[in-house]
Formats: C-alpha cells, structure tokens, sequence
C-alpha cells in the first residue's frame, strides 16, 4: 500500500480533524455554531472551511494544479486575514495537517514502511504553507489597495470636479474638513 | 455553575414539604398558607408589573416590518406581517402569540446535486417551544376540575379530546407526554447545545426545572402514586370558597407538587417568565406600519437647538451670493 | 501587535482547549481594524457634548469624568422611564437563541458577544445588577453585573460593532430590536464624552452646512451645476437644476454621497434626467442638503436637532410636499421619527403626483414620498418612454437595504422599477432577502476605514450570497438604494467578489429613460461605450 492509498482511504477522517482543528482556532463559543450551522448562507465561515479543506486534501493527495491548490488556500485564507488572527496565526492551519497525518495513521504508515513517502508529504505541506503566505500577503496588500480606492471613491466627484474647476481658473471651490488626523 | 445552583434551589424546593409535612406536619402551612400567599404575590405581582410597562410612554412608532408596506394601489401590501391597521396588528399578535410567527421564521437553505439550492425549516426550537406552550395551557385548563363543582362541560370535553388516543388506565393525556417531552428538549438543549450553554442563565435553567418538577409530581401522582383524588378536591374546593380544610390522608407528593406550583407563581412575576405578558407591549410588533399616514406624538418631547436658515445664511452669505444664489437678506 | 510575541513552537499551537470564563467577565482586545476612533473634540465642543476631551479607544486611560457610574446610571434610569421598548427589552428576554445566528457581526467573526442575545446581555446584566430586585439580592447568580471600566470597553466594542439593521428582531419571538438596545447605550455612552469620529464629524458638519462632507453652499452649488453640464455632455439634453427656489411644488432631498461620492453619483444623474423628462417643478436646498442623518446613530436628540433642516426648509421655501431620494437610514429616520420629532407637517400638502394623479396615501401627514414610491407609480401609468436594453450590458441583483426594508416595508417598488428598467435581473437566495437581507455590515456611523477589517468581516453574508448570483447567473451589478451600500459595498466586492460592481435604482432608470432631443448616448451614464462593452451588445438597437 502507498501512502497515496492510504489517505485517500482516511480521507474523510483527515478531513474532518483537520477542520475541527481549524474551527478550534475560533472564539471557544462560536464553534459549535460554525461546525452545526450547515446553510451556506447563514454560516459562510463554516461553508468555506467544510469545502475547501476536503479540496485541498484533494490536492495533496493527488498532487493537482497548483492552481486549485492556490484557489482553496485563497478562499480560506481571505477569510482569516480579515478576522482577529496574527498573521502566522492566519495561516497555520495547514501545519496542523501533518502532526494530524502520523497521529492518525501512525500505525500504518509502521507496518507499510511509508516513511520516505510521509516525508515528501510533509514537504509538499511545507510547500502549500509557503503558497498560503503568498495568499495571506495579497490579501492585505489588496486589503490597503482597497482602502486607498475606498477613500477616493468617497470623494470622487469632489476633486474631479475641483481638477476641472482648477483648470478653468475659478476660484470658487468646497471645502472638505472631514479632520481624520487622529493620532497612530 | 448556573445549572448547579439551579438543581441546589430546586432541590430544596421538594425537600421543604416532602420532610416537613411528614415529619413536623405543617399541612395547614403547605396546603393553605402558602398556596394563598403565592396566589397572592402573583396577581398583585403581575398586575403591578404590566401596569408599570403601561403606564411607560412609547415615544417613537418603530415597528419591525417583515413584509411589503401598503403604499401604492396596486402593489399587494403584507397585511399580517407589516401591519396597516388595528385589525393586521391584532392578527399579527395572534399570529406570534398563539402559533409563534416569529419562531417559525428560522428557514435554512442547502445546496443539492451541487447546484439546486433547496429550502428547508429550521424548526425544532418553534415546535419544541410551541407544544410546551399550548400543553401547559390545556393542562393548567384541565385542573379546573379541581376548583370548580360541578366540572363545566368543556373542561370534560377537554379531557375527552386530550385523551382521544386511549392507552391504558388509568386514561393517558397526550398533554401530559406532551409537556415532559418538550420540557425536556428545551432543557437539554440548553445544556447540549455550546453555544445556548454560554447564554444560558441560571434564571433560565431555574423554571425548565421547576416547571418540570411540577410536570413530573403531577404525572407521578396520577399515574403511579394514585393519590387520594377525594381529599384533593376537598382541599381545592376549600381554597377557592375561602374555607380551607386540609383532609388527612393526602400524601406528600401533593405537597410537593403544590409547593413547586407555588413557588413558580412567586417566581413568575419576577423573572423572564413576564414575557408571557411583555410580548403584548412589544413596540416592535404591537403597532400599525401607518407612520406617514398618522402621526405619532411622543409626551416627553422637548424642544432641541437647532441650526436655523437664518444662522445659515449669516454665515454663508457672501460665498452664496457669489455664486449667485437665492438669499432671504441681501 | 508587538508586544505578544511568540516562540517559533507556540506559533503552530493551536489552542484547543476551551476557556473556562463566563461571558460575565469582561474581556476586550482592541484589535487593530475592529474598532473606530474615538471623536473630535472640536467637534463634540461645536455640537456642545458633555465631556469633550481627547481619547482613543486603545489607551488604557479613557479619561472619564468622576462619578461617571453615577452618570450612566440615572441616564439609564431615566431612559427606562422614557422608552417602554427599553424597559420592556430588558425584561422579556428568555435567552431562547433565536437571533444568535442571524446578526452578519456574529455569521462573519464567530464572536459570541456578537450574537444579538448577548450584545443585549452586555447591557441587561447592568440593568440587573442596578434596577431588579433580583439582581439587587442574588448578583451574579441573577445574571447581574456591576458597571465597571471593563464592562463599560465592552459596551463600546459590541455596541459599535452593531449596524442597527433589525435583523435579529425578524426572528425574536418578541420583536426584541437590538437596534433600539444599541441606540440606548450609545446615548448612555454619549453622557461621559464617549462616541466615535465617523459620527461624530458627520453630524458636526450635517449641523453647520448640511451635508455631512462639510460642503459649503456654493460648493453644493458647485456640484449640482457639474453634474448638469456632464450630463448635458453625456445626453445632448441640458436640465434645470433648480437650487433654494422659492414656490416650487416639490422639495427634493437626497443624501449627500450622492453629489460628491462614487458611484452614488450616477443616481444623482439619474434624478437629474427623471425630474427634467417628466417636468417636474421641484427644487434643492443646500441649507437641508442632507437627507442621511447620523444623528439617528448618536441620539434622539441630535437626530431631531438635524432632521428639523427638512420641514424647516420646505416651509421657507413654500413647497407643497416633498420627495427623498435612494437613502436608507435616512428613510428610518423619514418615515418612523420625522413626523413625531419635527411634525405636525400642516403647513404642507398632500402628496399628489402632477403627472399621474395619483394621491400617495400612504405619506399623508408626514408628506413625503420616496422616490421609487413616486418613480414606480410613474412607470405604471406609462409616464416614461424606457429603453431596458440600454442596460443589457448589466446582470442585475438588487440588496434590500435594512431600513428601508425593515422599519417601512419598501420591497417591491424598487424590484417594480428595477424590471421594467433592466432586462437581466436575478434575485439572491430567499435567506438573504428581503426581511432577511443582509446588512452591508457598515451602517450606523461605521462605514469607515480605520475598522475595515471589522466591516469584511460584517459584510462577508452579504458578499457571500452576491458570489452565488455571480457564479450562477453571472451577475455583474448589485443595486440597492441606500447611501452607504454604495459607500461601502464597493470595497467589500472588491474584496471577496471581485467582478461586481454597485450601483442605484435611479443610475437604471436614467441608462433606460429616452429623452426628447436627446442625441445618440453612445455610453452609459458611466461614460462605458455601448459597442465595445456588450456581451449583449447586439441586442442594443
């Protein structure tokens, strides 16, 4: 038997403590909710993590484009750049796969003898810990780009129309003394 | 913690007339005394409660509107869920007090064959909440028996539908599963559930219990204890002719269940269980969606400062007059 | 962030177990992008506030003032005597867990103090722990809790982290609105000097000139003559704008965004070209330039001090009636407060359209109607020539925004104009819409940047379900008719829907709306060419 055999016949219990492992990083009290509330809509969080993370398996077992790979990580990952995680703690999760691996199938991958396979497993998990950092980063570089489009977007028109003025020579114009220089 | 503290509370709640009445029997005290001040405490207690909330001031007309408003001829208003009128805001009452329109809301969706997205109900808490409701009600009905001679028909009627599906003897109630089952899920759901379980308050594990121990004593007396029924009418009917007797022979597990009885009226007006009377002064539901139609006066309104054309004007005039706008003073 | 950093080895811990602490304990962290800045001095002293003073929320030192607990408590008493809604909220809860999972806060953060039951609790513990016999005696094992600097961070973390959409209310079995709960401890809050930038400065602004930009007359001026010449540009039909013109039938406000912000502005063009088409004889007012009002966000008082500009300003200028434009707390605010704050409104008419004769019932004493109200009664008797397949290069779904949906009941006019102005509409999922929208997770004076995070998260339902119509029916264009939807929206799709632009009712009617002398209109009212953009583009005549 190949390690390839073997997670794919464990898939869902992988799977499965690997998204209980990830809930856990959530508010102790809202767990129950985000692992329960199965509607896509009314419990978007616990949507994402219950797909993407059987599609990620998928990948890893089965060594997909990367690009799935990178659109899964995205998905779960643009989650949790918004939420109350430092950025190591954002992206983390998918560490949490491989102690989860040889806990699990310890036993089998002994009697097989799959160690080297496990190691180039555990490589390519490094691997897609490595992509999920790409994700994490262009999630908050998009985060700023938006915030900067934001603050023109709210003032669009005004300075637009400040530019043509300008260029006329008039001199009547607005003013804007929405004071945000708070300190920080 | 808020459970512990509840079972401790309601533990000595049975123990008080289960010990005293046998050992020290204080049976005038637990059949009349305490039953009249619990009457007591409750009616003046509730009056005094919803009679607070009336006389408060319901300043703003905010009600929640949960369907289309009525508005243009021909567009079809939701005459139950945004209420235009007295009559839809009567039928909306009825609707949440009576079947819990509210509760019934909770719908959940799912996608199916990974495309076909499919609605279901989410409804366990209405269902749960609703049968618990209309048993207790017919169940509190059904012991008129008790306080009237003779028993009016439709108390016996009552019996006779509540008993429809006859297994037995003595006769089961369907009520009487009825209210243990849905006590009983709505206090394991508060336990089981991690996210009710953060919620949940002692005062809200106290009356599932209570109200369980009086569901319990009650079936127990009926079903298994055969308690002497002839000497419980007595003592009702003592009571409600204001000449208590208290008959020997009543066991103790009358007491108790009288005392837990008891003790939820005292409790009543003090707790969450007002809700019972609150929803009907619920702003959000007992008013008509009528606000441009009708105005609202609110009694404490005050006079505000405010920013008057006039302050406006003095202070922008002279842009505004350079852009050749229209001026109250030039 | 600097200060907890951790080894190497405790970064890929996960912690499983699970606290042993009850909600009771108050515990707040000022993450950074969950919280707004606190407000601006200058600003509370111009609105004359009690206790203007310079303080953020992630000091330690709030600086209150002393005997601020006493404060706090007889403004507490006295609004329980003031507000049976508050009294009767603090009572009745049962703590059933009927709301938990319905607030956008609580679906996108997994915050248990965002679920609706335990924001109130934040508040009704205090009121135990002060006002009930209960409390009084029994303390903590009552549910009650003494008002201390902690519980009071608590308050200002959860409470503006509450957009006051009413959607918990939906569900509660009894109409409990969170919305009122938060309004009452924001006002309590305001008591010791305690309120946020994003409010604060609006409602400063809205106060001096009228519109929360601070946007003088002229500048308003300014702004509406621009946007007649551009459109004059982008319609070959020039449009009279009138401004402060005494004697005209109608009064139009609208919110501010709409003149200066993006995209809000292709609304404004849309009015611009209705009112022109049908000949309306109406007027603006840059004195009541504002139809939003923060100050429903801060406190009945100063939410009547900045809605009285309104009825004011149509009684100087004579108008028979008046009509609001695509806002939504504004029309909270027009529709429950206005004519009990301000009214009665009998120096005004009322409401009849000149065009169609229709008598809008519905707006009798407060006289004022919304423009889809007005608009939608226009289409119905054929008032306007429309061309819905100037809009085919849209696939259209439509946000009901909170207010306008749950504190008025607006749902099928706007979906009436929005079908018989676009070709291509598709509705979100049924949980999503309607009395069960969304909110956009950034009202009630939170739209700002310093909480953006706080706001992806709000907003992440909404964008979740605006991905399944985009996925599904390629959807390209959200509408809606509110201010701050259109304010805040666009950073929200950028972020989790990319592809998805926002949009307003009005920008449809005005891309279908054929004018007299009107020349080609080769783009839309975006300046988007019609040839090159179609998918649809050979339906175009």
């Amino acid at each position: 038997m190949t390690l390839q055999e073997l997670l794919t016949k464990n898939r869902e219990r992988v799977v499965e403590k690997w998204r209980q492992g990830i809930i856990d990083t959530y508010p102790v009290d809202g767990r129950g909710f985000l692992r329960q509330q199965d509607d896509r809509f009314a419990n978007p969080i616990g949507y994402v993590v219950r797909e993407e993370t059987d599609r990620l398996f998928g990948c890893l077992v089965n060594d997909t484009d990367p690009e799935a790979t990178r659109s899964s990580l995205d998905k779960l990952i643009r989650i949790r750049a918004v939420q109350d995680f430092l950025p190591s703690e954002a992206v983390s999760f998918v560490l949490l796969l491989k102690p989860i691996i040889r806990e699990l199938l310890a036993e089998e991958i002994e009697t097989h003898a799959l160690h080297d396979e496990l190691q180039t497993t555990e490589d390519a998990i490094d691997g897609m810990q490595l992509m999920a950092l790409d994700c994490y980063t262009l999630c908050r570089d998009r985060i700023s780009e938006i915030k900067v489009n934001d603050a023109r977007r709210s003032t669009a028109k005004l300075i637009e129309r400040l530019n043509a003025r300008l260029a006329e020579g008039s001199t009547g114009n607005s003013c804007n003394n929405a004071d945000k220089d708070n300190d920080r | 913690m808020n459970l512990f503290f509840s079972l401790v509370v309601i533990a000595v709640l049975i123990a008080l007339p289960w010990l005293l009445v046998g050992a020290a029997g204080l049976d005038y005290l637990f059949g009349v005394i305490v039953p009249y001040v619990a009457l007591a405490v409750f009616v003046v207690g509730l009056i005094m409660r919803v009679l607070q909330w009336a006389r408060l001031p319901v300043p703003f007309r905010t009600p929640t509107t949960c369907g289309q408003q009525k508005s243009l001829p021909w567009i079809k208003p939701s005459r139950l869920e945004n209420p235009h009128s007295t009559l839809g805001v009567i039928g909306r009452m009825l609707l949440e007090v009576l079947f819990f329109r509210s509760l019934f809301r909770n719908t959940r969706s799912e996608l199916r064959d990974s495309s076909r997205l499919t609605y279901f109900a989410d409804k366990w808490l209405w269902a749960g909440g609703l049968a618990f409701h209309w048993a207790f009600l017919i169940v509190v009905a059904r012991h008129f028996r008790f306080f009237l001679e003779p028993v009016p028909w439709c108390v016996s009627v009552m019996e006779g539908l509540d008993s429809f599906f006859q297994v037995g003897l003595p006769i089961i109630y369907l009520t009487d599963v009825i209210i243990i089952a849905a006590l009983t899920y709505l206090f394991f759901r508060r336990i089981i559930n991690p996210r009710l379980r953060y919620i949940s308050l002692a005062a809200d594990y106290f009356p599932l219990l209570l109200l369980l121990g009086i569901a319990v004593s009650g079936v127990w007396m009926r079903y298994f204890d055969k308690t002497d029924i002839v000497g419980i009418k007595e003592l009702t009917m003592g009571l409600v002719t204001l000449s208590p007797v208290v008959p020997e022979g009543i066991s103790a597990l009358f007491f108790v269940h009288l005392f837990l009885v008891s003790a939820l009226l005292i409790y009543f007006p003090f707790s969450k269980l007002v809700h019972a009377g609150g929803v009907f002064f619920s702003p959000t539901r007992n008013l008509a969606n009528n606000n441009r139609v009708k105005r609202h006066i609110n009694p404490w309104d005050y006079p505000v400062k405010v920013h008057t054309y006039e302050e406006y004007e003095d202070e922008f005039r002279d842009v505004m007059k350079a852009a050749e706008m229209p001026l109250e003073k030039e | 962030m600097a200060e907890d950093v951790k080894k190497p080895e405790e970064l890929i811990q996960i912690d499983y177990g699970p606290p042993k602490r009850s909600w009771m304990d108050p515990t707040v962290k000022f993450e950074r992008g969950s919280y707004n800045y606190a407000a601006v001095k200058d600003n509370q002293e111009y609105l004359s506030l009690p206790f203007p003073r310079k303080w953020q929320p992630y000091e330690d030192d709030w600086q209150l003032p002393d005997g601020w607990e006493e404060i706090i408590f007889k403004g507490f008493k006295e609004r329980l005597e003031k507000y049976r809604s508050l009294r009767i909220f603090m009572d009745i809860c049962v703590r059933c867990g009927a709301c938990a999972d319905k607030c956008h806060f609580f679906i996108g953060s997994g915050d248990p103090k965002n679920m609706p039951v335990l924001r109130a609790e934040l508040l009704r513990s205090v009121y135990r722990n002060d006002f009930t016999t209960a409390g009084k005696v029994l303390g903590k094992f009552a549910g009650g809790r003494k008002l201390t600097v902690g519980v009071l961070k608590e308050w200002f973390y959860y409470f503006y982290q509450c957009t006051e959409c009413r959607r918990c209310s939906v569900f509660c079995p009894y109409g409990i609105d969170t919305a009122e709960i938060t309004m009452m401890a924001r006002e309590l809050m305001n008591l010791i000097g305690i309120s946020i930038e994003w409010i604060g400065t609006p409602v400063a602004n809205c106060f001096r000139t009228g519109n929360h930009l601070g946007i003088q007359p002229h500048g308003f001026k300014d702004s509406i003559d621009f946007a007649v010449d551009e459109l004059e540009e982008l319609t070959g039909v020039r449009v009279e704008a009138p401004i402060n013109k005494k004697g005209a039938e109608i009064l139009f406000v609208a919110p501010s965004a709409d003149y200066f912000a993006s995209p809000h502005y292709y609304t404004l063009l849309g009015y611009l070209q209705l009112f022109h088409e049908i000949g309306l004889d109406y007027t603006w007012s840059s004195y009541a330039s504002e139809g939003g009002n923060f100050g429903l966000f801060h406190s009945a008082e100063m939410m009547k001090r900045l809605n009285s500009k309104i009825y004011m300003e149509a009684k100087r200028l004579g108008v028979k009636w008046i009509i609001g434009g695509e806002c939504g707390h504004m029309w909270r605010v027009v529709h429950q407060y206005m004519d009990t704050l301000n009214g009665p409104a009998d120096f005004l008419e009322e409401p009849v359209s000149p065009f169609t004769g229709t008598r809008f019932e519905n707006t009798r004493a407060t006289k004022m109607v919304h423009i889809s109200e007005f608009t939608a009664d226009l289409i119905h008797h054929n008032k306007l020539k429309l061309d819905p397949s100037r809009n085919d290069h849209w696939r259209v779904t439509y946000h009901d925004s909170c207010n306008p949906v749950r504190a008025m009941g607006l749902l099928e006019e706007p979906r009436y104009v929005i079908n018989s102005v676009c070709n291509n509409f598709h509705e979100m999922p049924e949980n999503t819409i309607r009395e069960q929208t969304f909110c956009c997770g950034s009202g009630a004076g939170l739209g700002t940047d310093e909480n953006f995070e706080m706001r992806m998260r709000g907003g992440l339902p909404r964008a979740n379900a605006v991905q399944y119509v985009h996925d599904k029916h390629d959807v390209n264009i959200l509408l809606c008719m509110c201010a701050i939807d259109k304010a805040t929206l666009p950073p929200l799709l950028e972020y989790w829907v990319p592809g998805v632009e926002v949009g307003g009712v009005h920008e449809m009617v005005g891309n279908a709306l054929i004018m007299k002398g009107q020349h080609d209109r080769p783009t839309d009212l975006r300046g988007t060419p019609y040839e090159q953009d179609g998918k649809e583009g050979d339906d175009n005549v």
